[in-house]
């Protein structure tokens, strides 16, 4: 069982050796004189558990418990474009509209609820004092 | 490169192969952030054994190497730098909200009004 394990903690030291800076800078394209290299954001996660069970007992085949599962996910944005030409190097960043607009219609949303709630107390104490 | 280490937390920045592009030549520099946990409990009767990773990845700058010439370029993640700014102001306007109610609160009961 402790080979189980121990394999189960290579394997995932290995997925952990493996995220390197080449997930994060592309691969250099060229066209013509002018060269781009893509650089990212990269996120991932791997989770695992697992366990057995032999009650006491109940040696024979079969009668042992054995369960486990596992799960990864990973994400990538793209962040910046470096543009190498003969006689420079820019960085072009990449800017994610969608995103920003998305947090701040819920900025927007979330401070008008609040605020209104403000102004109502702020009107009705104005109408009792008058 | 550089490394940070806090409980199950760890900060590095490393640098990677350069990237060779005419004479230029270009060293990748990316900062690491990672969050990793495992456990594994062996007995007589049962074992169990539970592990979980996750790390995230973000370039950081190049060196840039040419002739007569070293410099370090940053790379900003500007859509990140917004998504803070946008954060920090929600929770400032939260926070005031929050005074403000607060304020309200102790002026009517100051007035005699509804607590």
């Amino acid at each position: 069982m402790s080979d189980i394990v121990s394999r189960f903690f290579q394997v995932f030291e290995e997925s952990r050796a493996s995220a390197s800076v080449q997930a994060v800078f592309g691969p250099p394209e060229s066209r013509g004189e002018v060269t781009v290299i893509p650089a990212a954001s990269v996120r991932y996660g791997v989770g695992f558990g697992m366990g057995a069970n032999t009650p006491e007992g109940t040696e024979e085949a079969g009668a042992q418990g054995l369960g486990g599962g596992g799960g990864a996910g990973t994400r990538a944005r793209p962040v910046a474009v470096i543009e190498v030409t003969p006689t420079e190097v820019k960085v072009h960043p990449i800017i994610d509209y969608n995103r920003l607009v998305m947090a701040g219609i819920c900025a927007l949303v979330w401070l008008t609820f609040l605020w209104s709630g403000v102004l109502r107390k702020f009107i009705a104490s104005r109408a009792g004092t008058h | 490169m550089w490394k940070m280490k806090c409980g199950p937390w760890r900060y590095r920045v490393e640098r990677g192969d350069p990237i060779q592009v005419g004479e230029c030549r270009l060293f990748p520099v990316v900062r690491v952030w990672t969050w990793s946990r495992r456990r594994a409990s062996v007995g007589s009767q049962a074992f169990t054994a539970q592990g979980a990773l996750m790390e995230s990845l973000a370039p950081m700058a190049v060196v840039l190497e040419r002739p007569g010439e070293r410099r370090l370029i940053p790379i900003v993640d500007i859509t990140r730098l917004l998504l803070w700014a946008i954060a920090g102001l929600c929770l400032a306007g939260t926070l005031s909200a929050l005074a403000a109610h607060r304020a309200l609160r102790a002026s009517n009961r100051s007035h005699g009004g509804e607590p």
